[in-house]
């Protein structure tokens, strides 16, 4: 009787399991595949956008953002229900569970708040389209401009990764993400405050810095980056010894920066050709600069 | 510098232009075998 009984639970029970167990295995990874194809064509997409000049919609960088949190999501539900399945198959009596499974779902409750929280607030950066993948964001307190500045490299539900660019690969979990700077959304500005000494002649200045942003838009390399004509916008701050003259120009999204230096490059270059000093009256050894951006 | 990790067979893909690896076709196979033993041998209608 109990080999019979061995038998039969050998083929009602601990077989179907495993074949149960298997399917969710294929299952997922067939998901995973599927995902992964995706997502890989929309990263191949992305790649010659930017390789033709063009910025990458934000429909792409949420679309694969969306596709990573579906396979995460898809994924758990799969080994979930299959678990409850296999445990079911085995015989174990799942309705004697609920007493006990709410006790340790309280008590896992409680430890795993923190995670219940990475995964809402994760559920509201999907549907509020705050950033997707590929967008450069800076992480900083409320009200702080500092903070962490990286490259959006992978994005789930729980948590957000990032690359900055010292290379360093950031993790922040989503419920610690208090402000979000996108500074890659739709469009980019670049602001420039180039100091001219204050006894030189401002006039001058102004064309020289009109002429060196000039060439930057007529560069057939650097036109495809901006998204208008640079402009002067005049006289920012007066200070001791020296002016700042403002220089503003709109880019693509993300490529600020390497605009911002070559329009640094040329303004210094065009001044020192010039002759204009851009060190204040009392330090003659400071240099045409500007923001520091990253 | 570290050399980099060898995998191990079953984590291999089974030819280089189809990215399946041998685990995932061991896997197949014996979901489909048990399966079918499964249907063969059940005895709950």
């Amino acid at each position: 009787v109990k080999f019979q009984n061995l038998t039969d639970w050998l083929r009602n029970g601990l077989l179907p399991t495993v074949v149960l167990l298997l399917g969710a295995v294929l299952m997922a990874r067939l998901v995973a595949w599927i995902t992964h194809r995706y997502r890989h064509s929309l990263d191949e997409q992305a790649r010659q956008t930017i390789e033709a000049g063009r910025a990458v919609s934000e429909a792409t960088k949420r679309s694969r953002a969306v596709a990573q949190a579906i396979e995460w999501t898809v994924v758990s539900l799969i080994y979930f229900v299959a678990g409850v399945l296999a445990l079911r198959q085995l015989g174990v009596p799942l309705t004697t569970l609920v007493a006990p499974a709410t006790v340790a779902g309280v008590a896992l409750g409680f430890g795993a708040q923190q995670v219940v929280g990475d995964l809402l607030a994760g559920f509201f950066l999907f549907s509020e389209r705050q950033f997707g993948i590929g967008d450069l964001i800076r992480l900083s307190q409320p009200g702080q401009t500092t903070g962490v500045t990286g490259t959006v490299e992978e994005l789930t539900l729980r948590v957000t990764k990032l690359r900055t660019v010292t290379g360093e690969f950031v993790v922040v979990p989503n419920s610690a993400l208090r402000q979000v700077t996108n500074l890659s959304k739709d469009w980019s500005r670049v602001v420039l405050d180039i100091p001219i000494r204050a006894t030189e002649d401002l006039a001058a200045a102004t064309q020289v810095l009109n002429q060196a942003a000039g060439s930057l838009a007529d560069d057939e390399a650097w036109s495809g980056l901006l998204l208008g004509a640079p402009v002067m916008s005049g006289v920012e701050t007066i200070e001791v010894g020296y002016v700042q003259l403002r220089l503003v120009v709109r880019t693509l999204p993300g490529r600020q920066f390497e605009v911002s230096r070559e329009l640094r490059y040329r303004c210094a270059a065009a001044l020192q050709e010039a002759g204009i000093s851009t060190a204040p009256l009392a330090d003659e050894s400071a240099s045409a600069g500007g923001r520091t951006t990253p | 510098v570290t050399e980099p990790r060898r995998r191990v067979v079953l984590s291999r893909p089974i030819h280089a232009r189809v990215p399946i690896r041998w685990s995932t076709v061991l896997m197949l196979v014996a979901f489909l075998a048990l399966g079918a033993l499964y249907l063969e041998v059940r005895t709950v209608p």
